[in-house]
C-alpha cells in the first residue's frame, strides 16, 4: 500500500505553501494545518501516514501535539518537527515526547523530503 | 445671603465649546477609523497577494526542466503573470516582501534559487534606487535587501557607504562589504575612518565565521592603521584566525597607550603562547592600569618560567591592590604548583619529634610582612614528590619573600639551607645505573647529601614481539581486505529491486571469487530501495549502478552499414563483456568532410554561442540539405531557446522592445509623435513590436494607452497564422520571435520530439 498522506502544520503560510507544493511534487497528498486545534480536529478523523510540525503554532504547539498523537491518540504515526528555535532543550523535548526527527530552519526542502521518505522508509 | 457665589458663565460659549470639543473627538475618531481600515485594508490586500504570489514562487524554486509538458506550459503562463505582475510598485514590493521572508526559512538549493529569481525579476533594481533616497531608513533597508539577497553585483554601490556620518548606514554598509565578497574585509579596513563598535565586532566576526571556503588575509598588516579600532579588530582577528606570525607587532602593541590594544594584544600574546614576550609584559606592568595588570598576571601565568618567580613575588609583597596581589599569588602556584600554601587562619600544630624524622614535609614559613602574621606565606614543598629533598650546606638562602639574596647579604655561613626539587630544576638529573632499585646517594657530589627519586611516574616499557601483518606481508592476502569489504556489502540488510532483470545471467556460471573483480560475473543490476518488495540477491553478485548505460534506447546492436547511417546524431553502445554478450560499447561514425566541418562549426556554436546566434543557425539551417546538419541546427536552437527561456528569461524579455525599431525613437518622442509612432507601428509593425506594445499598454497617458491598444490588436491580428501553416499537433509556446520559414517548422517539430521525448 503506497503511504502518502502527509499532515503539514505550520502558521507560516509562505513556507507551508512551498514545502505543500514540493511535497505534491513527489507525490505526497498533504493536508495543511495552520494551528494546533485544526490538527487536531483534523486527526480526530484521519490518521496520515506521516506529521510534518512546526514547534511554535497558535493554541497548541508542536511538543503538545506530539503528546496527543503519542499518548492521547496511541498513534506511531512518524512526526517530524520544524523549529526555527533548534536549542538543545527543544530538540531534547520533542525527542522525549517522540519525535521521530527533529529539523532546523532554515529548511533544505530537498533534506526534509529526504527525511519524510526515510521516516515513512522505517514504517 | 450668599458668601459664595459661582460665577456667571454664558450658556452660548458652554454650548460653542460643547460643540467644538464634539467635532474634536468626532474627527479624532474619524481619523483614526479611516487610517485603521487604510492600514487593516492594505494589510489584507498585501496577505491576498502574497497567497497568490506563493504559488507562483513555489513554480519557479522547484521547476524541473525535465517536467512534464503540462508542467512546463504552466511553468511560462507563470512567467508570463509574474511579468505583468511586476510592473506595479506594489506587487514589485510584496514580491520583494515575499522572496526576503522565505530566505530566512529555506536553505540549500532553494535558497540559492531564491536569489536568483529576485534577480531574474530585477528586483535588485528596486533596492539600488533606494541606496539614492535621502532618508538614511530607507537606504539602511536598501542596503539591508542587497546584502541578504547575496547580490555581489550591489558591492561598488554600498561600500561607499562605508564612511557615511550617519552610524545605521554605516554599520549596514560595513556588514555588506563584508558579507558580499571575500576581499570586502580588506576594502574595511582599509577605508573605515571610524570608530567599530564592540556588537559590531562581534558581528563581523560572525559574518566572517559563517563564510564558506573563506581564506583570511594576513591581518597583522592593519596593525599599524592609524584608526585605533581598526588594529584593536584586526588583534581580535589575528586571535581568532590564530595567524601567529605578527608576534613582534603584538607584543611592541602591549606597549600601545590605549588600553584596550594593551588588552588585547596581551591575550592574544597569551594565546599564542609567546614566551618572548615576558621581559615586555614585565616591563610595562609597573605603569599600568588595575585592570591591565590582572591581564599581564594572567599571561604571565602561562609564559612565565622559574626565574620570573622573584618579578611575582615582588608584586606580592609590593601590590597595594587586592585582587593584583591575590592575581600574583594565583601566578605564582600557576608556574610553580603550591609554592605558596594557604597560610591565613591555619592553626599551626607543634611538630613532634617522630614528624620531624620522618622527613618528608618540610615547612619554610615565610612572614610577608612584619607586623602581620596573618598573611604569612608559605612555601611547601611540593605533595606529589615526597622525598625529593635536597639540603645545599652554604648556599644561598631563600629569605621570606621568595628572593635568593645576593651574597654577602645576611647569609649565615655554613648553614645548611634546603630548597625544593622545584629550585633545583636547573640542575641536570644524575643517576647511578642501579636508580630503580631505590634512593642511592648520589656519587661524587659531596654538597648533595641525599638525592630520593621515585620512579613510579615513568611508563613501563617493554619489548613485545610486533605481530604479523597478514594484508602486507602476505601475497596471497593482499587482496583480502576487498573481499571482506564486498562480503560485508553483501551482509547489509538491503532491500533491493532489479532494475533489468533481462541482464541476469545464470548464477551458476561461475563462482565469483572475492579476490578478485572480474566483471564478466556481474549478473544483476539493483538499485536501492527503501521499502519491502525485492527478494536480497545471492552472495556472490556484485552490485554496480548501470541503470544510466543500458537505458532501452541507447542499447542497440552495432551493424555493419552504421557508418552510412546517418538520419540523425545517435550514440550505439557495445559492451561486449565476454561470453556473456549482453553489453554494446559504442561505436563511432564517420561523416563525410564537408558535413563534418559544418559539425564541427555547430558543436563550436553549441560551446559558446547563446540566442543571438539562431538567426545564423536559421540562414545555415536554409542554406544546407543534409539532415544530419539540419536535425544538429535544430538541437541548438531548441537548446538555446530552452536556455533563454529558463535562466535568462526576464532579461530575454527586457531585450526584446529594443529589438524593435521604434523603441529608440519612442523614448525620445513626445506624446503627439508617440501617437503618430503608434499609427505607424500599427500600419508596418510585425512580431518585434509586440513586447513594445504590449509595454505601452500599461502607459499612464490615456491616448496612448488606447492607441497602444489598437495597434497591438491590429498587429496580433496580422500576425495571427493562418490554419493550413500552423504544424500539427504543436503544443509549443508562441514565442514572439517565431518566423513563418521552413526551418521555423523543422524548429517547431524538434521541439515538439523533444518535449515528447522527455514526457
Amino acid at each position: 500500500m503506497l503511504k502518502n498522506q502527509l499532515l503539514l502544520a505550520d502558521d507560516d503560510e509562505l513556507l507551508a505553501a512551498l514545502l505543500k507544493f514540493r511535497f505534491i511534487k513527489e507525490g505526497y497528498t498533504v493536508h495543511q494545518c495552520k494551528d494546533g486545534k485544526e490538527v487536531k480536529e483534523y486527526l480526530t478523523t484521519h490518521e496520515p501516514d506521516i506529521i510534518v510540525s512546526d514547534i511554535m503554532m497558535p493554541y497548541f504547539s508542536g511538543i503538545e501535539l506530539i503528546g496527543h498523537v503519542r499518548n492521547d491518540l496511541g498513534s506511531k504515526t512518524p512526526i517530524i518537527i520544524i523549529s526555527s528555535a533548534g536549542n538543545e532543550e527543544n530538540v531534547l523535548s520533542a525527542f522525549d515526547m517522540g519525535a521521530n526527527d527533529f529539523i532546523s530552519k532554515p529548511v533544505s526542502p530537498a533534506e526534509l523530503m529526504v527525511r519524510v521518505a526515510r521516516q515513512i522508509c522505517k514504517t | 445671603m450668599t458668601l459664595i457665589s459661582a460665577p456667571k458663565i454664558d450658556t452660548d460659549l458652554l454650548w460653542a465649546l460643547a460643540l467644538f470639543f464634539g467635532m474634536l473627538m468626532l474627527v479624532y475618531f474619524v481619523t483614526v477609523f479611516y487610517f485603521r481600515n487604510r492600514i487593516s485594508k492594505t494589510h489584507h490586500k498585501v496577505r491576498q497577494k502574497k497567497r497568490e504570489l506563493s504559488p507562483m514562487i513555489s513554480e519557479f524554486l522547484f521547476y524541473d526542466e525535465n517536467g512534464s509538458k503540462s508542467e512546463k506550459m504552466t511553468y511560462i503562463d507563470l512567467k508570463i503573470q509574474i511579468r505583468e505582475m511586476i510592473h506595479y510598485p506594489f506587487d514589485r514590493k510584496v514580491l520583494t516582501d515575499v522572496l526576503m521572508d522565505l530566505r530566512k526559512d529555506v536553505a540549500g538549493q532553494s535558497r540559492k534559487d531564491l536569489f536568483r529569481l529576485y534577480k531574474d525579476l530585477e528586483l535588485h533594481k528596486d533596492a539600488y534606487k533606494k541606496l539614492e533616497s535621502w532618508r538614511w531608513q530607507v537606504i539602511s533597508k536598501g542596503i539591508l535587501e542587497l546584502t541578504q539577497m547575496q547580490v555581489v553585483e550591489a558591492y561598488g554601490h554600498i561600500n561607499r557607504f562605508i564612511n557615511d556620518r550617519r552610524p545605521t548606514i554605516r554599520k549596514q554598509a560595513e556588514m555588506a562589504t563584508v558579507t558580499l565578497k571575500a576581499e570586502g574585509i580588506q576594502y574595511f579596513l582599509d577605508h573605515t575612518t571610524y570608530s567599530i563598535s564592540e556588537w559590531q565586532q562581534v558581528k563581523l566576526i560572525d559574518e566572517l565565521k559563517s563564510k564558506e571556503s573563506f581564506h583570511p588575509p594576513p591581518f597583522r598588516l592593519w596593525l599599524t592603521s592609524r584608526n585605533n579600532d581598526v588594529v584593536l579588530f584586526s588583534l581580535r582577528l589575528i586571535k581568532h584566525y590564530q595567524q601567529n606570525d605578527a608576534i613582534a607587532s603584538i607584543i611592541t602593541l602591549v606597549q600601545h597607550k590605549n588600553d584596550q590594544i594593551k588588552k588585547e594584544a596581551i591575550l592574544c600574546l597569551k594565546t599564542f603562547n609567546a614566551v618572548q614576550a615576558v621581559p615586555t609584559l614585565k616591563r610595562v606592568f609597573a605603569n599600568a592600569a588595575e585592570e591591565i595588570k590582572m591581564y599581564l598576571l594572567d599571561a604571565l601565568s602561562h609564559l612565565a618560567a622559574q626565574e620570573d618567580l622573584p618579578f611575582l613575588q615582588e608584586i606580592v609583597e609590593n601590590e597595594s591592590s587586592f585582587r593584583v596581589k591575590n592575581k600574583a599569588v594565583g601566578a605564582i602556584n600557576t608556574i610553580s604548583p603550591e609554592v605558596v600554601m594557604p597560610s591565613k587562619d591555619i592553626e599551626t600544630q607543634p611538630l613532634g619529634p617522630n614528624a620531624l624524622r620522618a622527613g618528608t614535609e618540610r615547612e619554610t614559613s615565610l612572614t610577608e610582612k612584619e607586623g602581620t602574621p596573618s598573611e604569612s606565606i608559605s612555601v611547601e614543598h611540593p605533595q606529589n614528590h615526597p622525598g625529593k629533598e635536597t639540603t645545599i650546606p652554604n648556599s644561598d638562602k631563600v629569605t621570606d619573600s621568595g628572593h635568593v639574596p645576593s651574597s654577602g647579604g645576611d647569609r649565615e655561613v655554613g648553614a645548611p639551607v634546603t630548597l625544593s626539587d622545584q629550585e633545583l630544576s636547573f640542575l641536570p638529573w644524575v643517576t647511578s645505573a642501579e636508580t630503580d632499585e631505590g634512593a642511592q646517594p648520589v656519587d661524587g657530589n659531596k654538597e648533595i647529601e641525599e638525592v630520593l627519586f621515585t620512579l613510579d611516574f615513568l611508563p613501563i616499557v617493554t619489548s613485545e614481539e610486533k605481530e604479523e601483518e597478514p594484508w602486507e606481508t602476505s601475497q596471497e592476502t593482499k587482496t583480502t581486505p576487498v573481499a571482506i569489504k564486498l562480503h560485508a556489502i553483501h551482509e547489509m540488510e538491503v532491500d533491493h529491486e532489479i532494475i533489468h532483470p533481462e541482464l541476469k545471467t545464470d548464477s551458476n556460471a561461475g563462482e565469483s571469487t572475492p579476490s578478485s573483480l572480474n566483471l564478466n560475473q556481474m549478473k544483476v543490476v539493483y538499485e536501492e530501495l527503501c521499502g519491502d518488495f525485492a527478494p536480497v540477491p545471492d552472495e556472490g553478485d556484485v552490485f554496480i549502478e548501470w541503470a544510466q548505460v543500458f537505458s532501452d534506447t541507447k542499447r542497440t546492436e552495432a551493424t555493419e552499414n552504421s557508418e552510412q547511417d546517418l538520419e540523425g546524431p545517435s550514440l550505439d553502445f557495445e559492451l561486449n563483456l565476454g561470453e556473456t554478450g549482453h553489453f554494446w560499447m559504442p561505436k563511432a561514425h564517420f561523416y563525410p568532410d564537408d558535413i563534418m566541418e559544418n559539425m564541427m562549426l555547430l558543436a563550436q556554436i553549441e560551446e559558446l554561442g547563446d540566442q543571438r546566434e539562431i538567426p545564423f543557425l536559421k540562414e545555415m539551417g536554409q542554406n544546407n540539405a543534409s539532415p544530419v546538419i539540419q536535425g544538429r541546427i535544430a538541437d541548438i536552437i531548441s537548446k538555446f531557446t530552452r536556455e533563454g527561456g529558463s535562466a535568462s528569461f526576464f532579461k530575454a524579455m527586457e531585450f526584446e522592445p529594443i529589438d524593435s525599431v521604434f523603441h529608440e525613437i519612442l523614448a525620445k518622442s513626445d506624446v503627439e509623435c508617440k501617437l503618430m509612432l503608434l499609427q505607424e507601428m500599427a500600419q508596418v509593425g510585425d512580431q518585434k513590436e509586440v513586447p513594445l506594445l504590449k509595454t505601452l499598454v500599461n502607459d499612464g497617458n490615456p491616448r496612448i494607452k488606447k492607441m497602444a491598444q489598437a495597434a497591438l490588436e491590429t498587429v496580433l491580428t496580422r500576425l495571427a497564422p493562418e490554419p493550413n501553416t500552423q504544424v500539427a499537433g504543436s503544443t509549443r509556446p508562441k514565442d514572439p520571435s517565431d518566423g513563418n520559414t521552413l526551418f521555423d517548422q523543422l524548429a517547431s517539430s524538434m521541439f515538439q520530439n523533444y518535449a515528447d521525448n522527455h514526457e
